[in-house]
Parts: structure tokens; C-alpha cells; sequence
């Protein structure tokens, strides 16, 4: 680059402030200045007449609190299915892959299609949708009138809710894991594959020594990032179950946007709110060393 | 899977395999929104067998909703959300990744920090604070606070950062030597170049502001300002039970997303392999 003069870099420096600026400006009213409010909020009961100052009192609650607990534990259990989720996919999503993406570019097209709609359709209308599924699937079990059978949907029942919500993520997950997949797959070069071919491996060994360990940073990003997930995990939670039974479904988000929602409690929400932040900040960062070194 | 040409023999059983979980899985994607399909077409699945073709398909759902005023307002709602949060993100985001990626200026690594640090707290936590900021200034309920607080999207301008740290800085040199100002440079150098990248943060931006729920939850507590995902999932949950109708906004509601989609498909592959975007 040109050696710049003295002038240069102060039109320069101007003109980056200035096209920064407005975001800077939002950025930090709608996104910084809240998460300091939200700690003060913490502190406070937040009611009419006016906020009330009352110390640790909702972090004291907190600390006892049964229904965090269960939401907490939910919520890993969400993360863990994602994680299990990525992993198990791997087998499937490449034998798909050897069938829809070779050369027969309409299955490719219309699998793709597939893959993709979960990502990017709407919550409510895949809430909806599986919600009515288990509606007739329940009446159809019912009418064979076997003993037993189950005539509601496995949504409203205690013991099923959590795995079958668990479920419905990882299969709404699954494209968006499976392109990042492809991606890592792409990246490996035809003449490991070769290489393996010569010395007469089987799909299973190639597979094995050759696929899976340069898949390993691609993996490790997508059940890292998983994880994290879990604790963002409010549409699917709010559209399937609304948190039902009781909280047995519920995650620690759809508990935190409860608490404000319903609850109309503001401080002991801004206390969970915190706790969310704290867990998914740390995750990211974790993340952040393992796979964008570059930047740390 | 390893695209070795000529490949001795593949095994039956590899292939059995292969081919029942394509089939598998085409039927466990596409059946729920086919589902929908013919619930919003009055196709009666209550009966046994379930009635998968509507014999008679009945378009009242649709008509009811485009005439309900509750409904069309829900869908007016959604577009102006969406218009307006995804074209400010878009600019703001361009001109924030501009002066990240090629500019130099003091504080510029500590702000950088600054927005990567904010990526990574989950936006909903926010949402609570803003909630009771947004209602301290009146703002609740109204197209300003619920437009406005979104644009300053961190994840748009290190997308944007991204995609222009990849353009060459050569192009814009021979600009800036030949007198061109900064916005030049950027409209009329740097966006062009960077076009899929913006397609791709538009068509994002676009699915992202029409499905989101949890946003408008906080900030449009009158149901005149819902938006058409909110206001189908109250009709849900307060148990309506025409189904019709509701399969029929949730057609509608999926509509939009999938059009996109069809218009951007490779943009969306793109996005998702290059930042790891997610809804």
C-alpha cells in the first residue's frame, strides 16, 4: 500500500467514525447500555409505584429455585441431544449425500429443498404443524382401539414432552448441520480418497481414517456450537409445547422470557437473563479459541 | 461421499442403505408442511383413513384470512417489520463492515472486540432490559421501537466485514487516486464487487425478520401491532380450534420464506457455509 501521509489518515479516520457512527450509536444503546441494566435490574424488585431496591434477594431465589433447576437440566438435555444429533447424523447425511448429490442434479434440487425448509420456515408453522401430526396420529392409534394405545400426543405428556421436543430440534437442525457437513467434506482433497482407494480400503476404513479425522474441525465447531445452542433454544420450546407440561419441556430461555412475560417479574428475569449470558458467553468464547484462532 | 471415479463395485448393501434413508428422510422433510397444506384446503384428516388429497378443496381458510381485519393486519405488520428492520441492517451493516474492513482509525481492534463480544450474547437475554428501556420511553407498540433496535446487528457487520476483507484492495486504490470520495468508493467499487454477499445478508436478513416471534413478543404487547408469526401463535395457544384457518396463515406465513428461498438457494448455502448464520 501507498505510504500515507499525515493528512490522508486523518480524512481517513474521520470518514471511518462517520460511517460507524450511527452503528455505534445503536449498537450501544440497544445492545451494550441494556445488559448493564439488566445487572441493576437484578437488584431491584421492578413494580408500581415505583422500583424497589432489594439486594440479592433474586439472586437468593434464584440459588433455590426448583423450577430454574428443571429448566437448567432441560436445557442440557436439549444440548446434549443436538450434540448426539450432529454426531449420529454423520453416517446418514453422507449416504444421502452419495445418492442426491451425485449426478442427478432434480433429487439434489428437490433434497436440498428438503433439507433447507426447516431452516428457513417459521417456528409457529412447524410448531403447528407436528402439534396437528400427533392430533391425528393419537386419533388414529386410538380408533385401532387396541389397549393402550395412546390417544394424546406425546406434546402434552409429562414424560414425553422433553425428547420428543429434543427430537423436533435436531430434526429442524439437521439441514443447516448437514450443509456445513458437505462443506467440510468438500474441503478434503480427492487425493486422500485416492490414495485410499490404491491401497484397497473399504468405504468403512476410508470412512474411518480418512473422512472422519479431517472432518474434525468442522466437527468440532457444529457440536460446540450446538451446545450453545441449547441455551437459545425459545421458538421451538414456545410453538411445540409452550413449556408444557407444568415446565417439563420448558428451557432456561422460555423460563426467562416467562418470568418477564408472565410472571411480570423483571428483576428475577434480568437475574436469569444474566445466568444465560453468562453460561452462552463463556461457551462462545470457548469456541471462539478453538476454532478462530486467528482472531485470539 | 468419496467421489472416486470408477470405483470397482459398490455394496448392495451400501446402496440399500443409501437409498432408504433418502426416501426416509424426503418423507419425514416434506410431510408436515404437505400436512399443512391440506388442513388449510379443508382436507379431512380426522377421518379413517386420514384424507392425504382433499377430495373437495375448500379455500374459505385463505379467504378468511385475507379479509379477516385482524389477520391482514398481522400481515401488514410483518412486512413493514420486515422491510424496514432488514433494509436498515443492511445499509448500516455495509457501511459499519466497510470502515471495519479497509479504514484505519484509532480504536478500531478495541471497537472490533467490542462487536464480537456482543455476537455472542444471546439477543432474547437483551430483550428483557430493552423491554423495560423501550417502555421508560414510550416506545412500546409503536413501528419506531420495534424497527429501530434490531438494525445495529452485530453478526450483519462482521458478515459484511467479512466478505469485503476478501475483495482486493487494488480496485479501490485506482479510485481513491482518481479523487473519488469514500461513498463512492463504496457504492460504486466495493458494493458491486461484494453483491452476493449482500444478496445473501438481504435474503437472510428477510427470512430472519419475517419468522421472528420473540422480538415483536416483547415490544408489540397490543395485538394490533403483532406480526403475523405472533399472532398465529396466540391463536394457537388461546386453542382455537379452527384449524383451517390457522393451517391456512401458517401456509401463508411459510410462503414467504420459501419463495426466498427458491429465489436464493445457493445464496443461503453460501451464508450458512461462510459465517455459520442460523436462524
Amino acid at each position: 500500500m501507498v505510504e500515507k501521509g499525515k493528512r490522508r489518515r486523518r480524512l481517513e479516520a474521520r470518514d471511518a467514525y462517520l460511517m460507524i457512527l450511527p452503528f455505534l450509536v445503536l449498537m450501544s444503546v440497544f445492545s451494550l447500555f441494556p445488559i448493564f441494566q439488566g445487572i441493576s435490574l437484578s437488584f431491584y424488585r421492578v413494580g408500581l409505584p415505583e422500583d424497589k431496591y432489594i439486594g440479592l434477594k433474586n439472586y437468593e431465589r434464584a440459588l433455590v429455585d426448583d423450577v430454574l433447576a428443571l429448566t437448567l437440566k432441560n436445557t442440557v438435555f436439549y444440548g446434549i441431544t443436538l450434540m448426539l444429533g450432529i454426531v449420529l447424523c454423520i453416517l446418514p447425511a453422507l449416504l444421502v449425500n452419495s445418492v442426491a448429490m451425485g449426478n442427478r442434479p432434480r433429487l439434489r434440487w428437490v433434497f436440498q429443498a428438503a433439507i433447507l425448509l426447516p431452516i428457513v420456515i417459521s417456528w409457529v408453522t412447524l410448531g403447528s404443524a407436528w402439534n396437528w401430526i400427533f392430533l391425528i396420529g393419537g386419533g388414529a392409534l386410538a380408533q385401532t382401539g387396541r389397549p393402550g394405545a395412546i390417544s394424546i400426543s406425546p406434546l402434552a405428556q409429562a414424560s414425553t414432552a422433553l425428547p420428543t421436543v429434543g427430537l423436533l430440534t435436531v430434526w429442524s437442525t439437521l439441514g443447516y448441520n448437514t450443509i456445513l457437513f458437505l462443506a467440510g467434506l468438500r474441503g478434503i482433497p480427492k487425493v486422500m480418497y485416492e490414495a485410499a482407494q490404491i491401497d484397497g480400503a473399504s468405504n468403512w476404513q476410508t470412512f474411518r481414517h480418512v473422512t472422519l479425522p479431517l472432518l474434525k474441525p468442522m466437527l468440532t465447531f457444529m457440536v460446540v456450537t450446538g451446545f450453545i445452542g441449547a441455551f437459545q433454544i425459545f421458538d421451538p420450546v414456545a410453538t411445540l409445547t409452550n413449556g408444557g407440561p407444568g415446565w417439563y419441556s420448558a428451557s432456561i430461555m422460555f423460563y426467562t422470557v416467562r418470568q418477564a412475560w408472565y410472571a411480570l417479574d423483571y428483576g428475577y428475569a434480568a437475574v436469569l437473563g444474566l445466568v444465560v449470558v453468562a453460561i452462552v458467553f463463556t461457551l462462545s468464547v470457548i469456541q471462539f479459541r478453538l476454532i478462530y484462532k486467528r482472531y485470539v | 461421499m468419496a467421489k472416486v471415479k470408477g470405483r470397482p463395485k459398490t455394496g448392495a448393501l451400501f446402496r440399500i442403505a443409501a437409498y432408504s434413508s433418502t426416501i426416509l428422510s424426503l418423507v419425514i422433510y416434506f410431510f408436515p408442511f404437505y400436512l399443512l397444506v391440506v388442513i388449510s384446503l379443508h382436507g379431512n384428516i380426522f377421518a379413517q383413513p386420514p384424507e392425504l388429497v382433499p377430495a373437495n378443496p375448500d379455500f374459505s381458510g385463505y379467504v378468511a384470512i385475507f379479509t379477516n381485519p385482524a389477520f391482514f393486519e398481522w400481515i401488514m405488520n410483518s412486512f413493514i417489520y420486515t422491510i424496514g428492520i432488514s433494509l436498515g441492517t443492511i445499509i448500516m451493516s455495509s457501511f459499519t463492515g466497510y470502515a471495519f474492513s479497509r479504514l484505519d482509525f484509532p480504536g478500531k481492534t478495541q471497537l472490533f472486540w467490542l462487536v464480537l463480544g456482543l455476537m455472542m450474547i444471546p439477543a432474547v437475554a437483551s430483550y428483557i432490559p430493552l423491554y423495560v428501556m423501550l417502555a421508560k420511553m414510550k416506545l412500546l407498540n409503536t413501528y419506531w421501537g420495534i424497527i429501530i433496535p434490531p438494525i445495529a446487528s452485530p453478526y450483519s457487520a462482521f458478515l459484511m466485514k467479512q466478505s469485503f476483507d476478501a475483495i482486493p484492495k487494488d480496485y479501490e486504490e485506482v479510485a481513491y487516486i482518481d479523487g473519488a470520495s469514500r461513498p463512492t468508493i463504496l457504492f460504486r467499487v466495493i458494493l458491486p464487487i461484494a453483491k452476493p454477499a449482500l444478496i445473501t445478508l438481504a435474503l437472510f436478513q428477510f427470512v430472519w425478520n419475517w419468522n421472528n416471534f420473540a422480538w415483536p413478543l416483547f415490544v408489540a404487547t397490543s395485538p394490533r401491532m403483532w406480526n403475523l408469526p405472533l399472532g398465529i401463535w396466540n391463536m394457537v395457544w388461546s386453542y382455537t380450534r379452527d384449524f383451517w384457518t390457522l393451517a391456512a396463515g401458517g401456509v401463508v406465513l411459510m410462503l414467504v420464506p420459501f419463495v426466498m428461498y427458491l429465489i436464493g438457494v445457493e445464496y443461503f448455502l453460501r451464508g450458512i457455509v461462510v459465517t455459520g448464520l442460523k436462524k
